[in-house]
């Protein structure tokens, strides 16, 4: 199910991409592909009924069987940030081209083309 | 010790930013030091891994160093201190320059699936910083789009190989295998995911914008990140997934050739021109390296060093005609040294004999042939047709068309570096063991799966 979401949401990214012609859609489009992605790494260290991963006896009915997956949290922070610094990067140009071509719709920028 | 490859930019990064005037001599001091740190550990012949906090592997991230990742990481740091000895392409660049090394360095030396992954974001964000000098901003910004989305497919191929092997420590990963159900999804993914920074069709349309874009992008891009980039199409490739999904690699290869080689033939922008060559020769690169056999991946790499030393000579010498004079006609008249050096390196580039490229071209197609594959060599020797005609024509023009303009002020390190290289390019023709001993040592480490897994997950040297 939840991956079913994230494989749409990829989707959702890939046709924002191909069909608009704003550019800030295209970063809106990408952030959506880094937040799919993300959602599908979570889903992977889920564990139905799970337990918060702290190795302890004090709590009843320890298991370490039924942990979820600390790692892929881990990662999905990393990437987050990363995709952070992406879309900070993607709109400070973003701005630079918004001042240099006097448009951010690829139909309407000057200056532009072979 | 060879954490400090990546740590000295880094750290040097952020002291220029509190003093930004320092930031070109610190560039240069990182990439020095690097150097010295690279031949102080000549060419390992073993496995040593650096495990961080000392934490044991598959526990934790570690940098693994062997004959491979030594020869690119000298590769690699050799680009960046020839970069720093030229103030004037520097610029105001120092500080994403000294991050990119570090990011490339890292990449190089990990030996942890995820953390190639950050490695790979922080060159894709610092490339776009860089390229977006001299106000190219839209092209900086296509740039930043495709390298976003081959960032989330890397991390996706990431996630999946952890989901097929609960490992991301890249020789445990190798040792556990990869079930053959999730195989072709996962070296798919990282076919993408490592295309665009390796230019593989159909993922390279930002080239040509970033390359054509300034004076600085196509000089380290072009080289440096390349090669790091290659690295581990192979690393990945041969050493991780024992040459499976080599198929989809050697195709895409194939038709990246093909297509880099007649879109350079097309283009009238010097620039440009030679973007889609570097596309090309990335392409014969792919192409030997998805054999998966260690002679094979060593000959490539031979080839990508002899390509990456001529592409600078080439891109220092465009950059600076291309911003300097309008008109391009016979300006080699008034720059007889820098003439002479673009000259050898684009003949190199070709393949002619007395250079360089020759050497690696010819061993290709031997080696192509006696592993009976006809389609390879015959589809190289079109490409070198074409080049033929690209390199002639844009030789003849900047030679001896009739001169117009104004003599610009001639760089001085520019062109003496220019021209050592360029000589670097005929020794190599004349010696070629300068460059293949290393190349072969490589190619042997990435072949060589076992000595890697065995090196990695046994022997522990040093921790931070």
């Amino acid at each position: 199910m939840v991956y079913g979401i994230s494989i749409i949401l990829i989707g959702i990214g890939i046709y924002g991409l191909m069909t608009q012609k704003n550019l800030f859609k295209h970063i809106v489009s990408l952030s959506i592909i880094d937040t799919a992605v993300n959602i599908f790494i979570v889903a992977t260290g889920y564990v139905s009924n799970g337990k918060a991963p702290i190795y302890t006896r004090a709590l009843p009915g320890f298991s370490p069987n039924s942990f979820v997956d600390p790692l892929p949290q881990a990662l999905v922070l990393t990437a987050i940030v990363i995709g952070v610094g992406t879309l900070a990067l993607g709109a400070s140009l973003l701005v630079r081209v918004k001042e240099k071509h006097s448009s951010i719709n690829v139909e309407n920028m000057k200056g532009v083309g072979e | 010790m060879i954490s400090l490859l990546i740590a000295i930019p880094l750290l040097l990064a952020f002291i220029s930013i509190i003093w930004r005037s320092l930031s070109k001599p610190l560039f240069f001091l990182a990439s020095f030091t690097n150097i010295v740190i690279l031949i102080t550990s000549w060419f390992p012949n073993g496995v040593e891994i650096h495990a961080m906090g000392n934490w044991k592997p598959p526990f934790g991230i570690n940098l693994v160093f062997d004959n491979a990742s030594f020869y690119a990481a000298l590769v690699v740091n050799a680009f960046f201190l020839l970069t720093s000895l030229l103030p004037g392409l520097v610029g105001n660049y120092g500080i994403p320059l000294m991050l990119l090394m570090a990011a490339a360095n890292g990449f190089v030396l990990t030996g942890d699936l995820f953390n190639s992954f950050v490695f790979m974001e922080i060159i894709t964000i610092t490339a776009v910083t860089i390229a977006s000098k001299k106000e190219n901003f839209y092209n900086a910004f296509k740039y930043l789009i495709l390298g976003g989305i081959a960032g989330s497919i890397y991390l996706l191929a990431t996630i999946f190989a952890y989901a097929s092997t609960g490992s991301l420590n890249m020789a445990h990963v190798s040792m556990a295998g990869i079930s053959s159900s999730s195989l072709v999804a996962i070296t798919t993914l990282y076919a993408i995911g490592l295309g665009v920074e390796a230019k593989l069709f159909p993922l390279n349309g930002w080239v040509s914008g970033v390359y054509g874009g300034n004076d600085l992008a196509p000089v380290i891009l072009g080289t440096s990140v390349s090669f790091a980039a290659l690295y581990m199409v192979g690393r990945l490739f041969g050493t991780v997934f024992h040459g499976n999904g080599a198929e989809v690699l050697y195709t895409l290869a194939l038709i990246t050739i093909v297509i880099g080689e007649v879109a350079a033939l097309r283009q009238r922008n010097l620039l440009k021109t030679f973007a889609y060559s570097s596309v090309a020769q990335a392409g014969v690169v792919v192409a030997m390296l998805s054999k998966g056999t260690g002679t094979a991946m060593g000959l490539a790499y031979f080839h990508l060093t002899n390509d990456a030393v001529a592409k600078f000579v080439i891109f220092l010498v465009a950059g600076f005609l291309v911003y300097n004079y309008k008109n391009l006609n016979g300006v080699f008249k008034k720059h007889k040294v820098l003439g002479a050096s673009f000259s050898i390196a684009s003949f190199s580039l070709v393949g002619f004999p007395l250079f360089a490229g020759f050497q690696s071209k010819l061993r290709i197609i031997m080696e192509a042939f006696s592993m009976k594959d006809y389609l390879f060599p015959s589809v190289m020797l079109l490409a070198t047709l074409i080049e033929v005609g690209y390199v002639v024509r844009w030789n003849v023009k900047l030679w001896f068309e009739e001169e117009t303009q104004e003599k610009a002020e001639t760089p001085v390190i520019a062109s003496t570096l220019a021209l050592i290289l360029a000589l670097v390019l005929i020794t190599v023709f004349i010696k070629p063991d300068i460059f293949l001993g290393g190349a072969m040592k490589m190619g042997n480490a990435l072949a060589d799966t076992k000595d890697y897994i065995q090196g990695v997950l046994s022997v522990v040297k040093g921790g931070m």
